[in-house]
């Protein structure tokens, strides 16, 4: 078979053409980006001042003069938005309110592109918009893993209680957010949070119960002694056993000490007896300073070394202790000791140098 | 007029600072860099610095620990405002010589008023210094 020249001729033809339309086409799509991107570079100092006013005084001439699509106006009130709390914070989301922009947001959360809808959610959240929870819950089951993740940071910026059980939910879900997101989401709401959060603790899924022990903990909240005390029961899983005595810890409320002195048994699970001696630790007195002490004779490494280092930060009681062991030059505690004197002197080089 | 001398990379944050420290009566200068916070600090002798941490070219630790090696800074107020929350990057902070620590997200009012007292306290005790001298 033989292909006629002109026929040949005619492809290059209409190759060239569609490489020069869209060599073209790329040409005035980077023109007007530029001639955008200037224009918003030469109207950003002036934008930028009306701003800064409005955050002091009347913005109603400012407000009106913004439409809701400016992206400079967008972009410069996002800039500032994660860095300043209290009432400017709260003009900030009153002047979003007022150009639009945020109803703008609203509709995009809805948006078929998920670019569209992660930005909206980001922006809602960051102006701590309320009445976009609702939205925003939804979109923790939204089909990209993007618009999840940004959905679950927005509402821990918004703070509303009401959205814990869905966010305790992703953790379980096909559709599911990355653990440290749903962590830090939780973790940044208020103390409106522990109630729903000692109810996830109490009746949740185990992964749900880890996670709500571990925040309940991390947050020291008093209020959550009897449900995280009930979790580092035998029957619990090992997960929520060691965060639950972990959380103990943190809180270091001293009528915890009972509890977790039954989880240094030796028929428990070495990584829980490693935890419960640290969180004995952060406890303090001279209660677990007895406890630590018997500690230091355990077969574990790990466990005789956490007693150590813990008995190293119980004050006098504590490092009379090491002091008394860390003579005994051939046992096995001793040499424990002496780790927990090391240490204890690592701290005081520390705190001369400060 | 106080003058204070702002060290902030991100223009934005420079700009909110510079509008409402001036609005409190002072006299702001902002620079990008700690590199530039040095050199300014030596021709403008600010009463106050304030640092950001996170900076290009020079952190405002390093910035910090290069202003109270002059000897004309060695009592200058120095306030650090950073995102690094941590126990540890407050403990780094003091350690290199601030005067006081604030996290971001902060509030531009608490800002102001924590200057205000730092520069307040920092001219009684220059005041009380002086009268000890006279007095010897």
């Amino acid at each position: 078979m033989t292909i006629s020249p002109h026929l040949v001729f005619d492809l290059m033809f209409v190759v060239a053409s569609a490489l020069a339309a869209l060599g073209i086409l790329t040409t005035v799509v980077n023109l007007r980006r530029a001639w955008l991107d200037r224009r918003a570079a030469t109207r950003l100092p002036a934008l930028r001042t009306q701003l800064l006013a409005a955050l002091d005084g009347d913005d109603s001439r400012f407000v009106s003069s913004i439409r809701r699509e400016d992206a400079t106006f967008t972009a410069l009130v996002r800039s500032l938005l994660p860095t300043v709390r209290g009432a400017e914070r709260e003009r900030l989301s009153e002047i979003l309110e007022g150009t639009g922009v945020v109803n703008a947001a609203l509709r995009d959360l809805h948006s078929r592109s998920a670019v569209r809808r992660a930005r909206a959610g980001d922006l809602l959240g960051l102006a701590s918009i309320n009445r976009a929870v609702p939205e925003l819950m939804r979109l923790l089951r939204d089909r990209d893993v993007d618009v999840r993740r940004t959905a679950a940071r927005a509402l821990g910026f918004i703070g509303d209680a009401a959205a814990v059980p869905a966010l305790l939910a992703t953790v379980d879900a096909a559709r599911s957010v990355p653990y440290n997101t749903t962590t830090m989401a939780l973790l940044r709401m208020g103390s409106d949070a522990h109630e729903p959060l000692i109810e996830g603790l109490r009746a949740g899924s185990q992964k749900a119960r880890a996670v709500c022990a571990e925040i309940l903990g991390l947050r020291g909240s008093v209020a959550a002694l009897p449900a995280l005390t009930a979790a580092i029961h035998p029957w619990e899983s090992l997960e929520v056993r060691i965060r639950a005595a972990r959380a103990l810890g943190r809180i270091g409320v001293p009528g915890s000490v009972d509890a977790l002195a039954a989880l240094m048994r030796s028929e428990e699970p070495l990584p829980l007896r490693a935890v419960t001696t640290r969180a004995l630790g952060q406890i303090g007195g001279r209660r677990t300073v007895t406890l630590l002490r018997d500690a230091l004779d355990a077969p574990e490494h790990i466990v005789a070394l956490n007693a150590a280092r813990a008995l190293a930060s119980s004050g006098d009681d504590g490092a009379d202790i090491l002091i008394r062991f860390g003579h005994e030059l051939t046992s096995r505690r001793g040499a424990y000791a002496r780790e927990g004197l090391s240490y204890l002197a690592l701290q005081a080089t520390h705190a001369a140098r400060l | 007029m106080t003058k204070i001398l702002i060290a902030e990379d991100d223009e934005e944050i420079r700009s909110l600072l510079k509008f409402k420290l001036e609005t409190a009566g002072f006299e702001v200068c902002g620079v990008p860099d700690g590199e530039a916070a040095v050199e300014m600090a030596q021709s403008m002798l600010p009463d106050l610095v304030l640092l950001d941490w996170m900076m290009p070219r020079m952190s405002g630790l390093e910035t910090c620990v290069a202003l109270r090696k002059i000897p004309e800074f060695r009592s200058l107020p120095i306030v650090m405002l950073t995102a690094k929350s941590q126990e540890i990057d407050v403990d780094r902070g003091f350690e290199a010589g601030v005067d006081d620590y604030i996290v971001k997200p902060f509030s531009p009012r608490e800002l102001t008023r924590r200057i205000e007292a730092l520069l307040a306290r920092t001219r009684s005790s220059s005041i009380e210094a002086f009268i000890a001298r006279t007095r010897e």
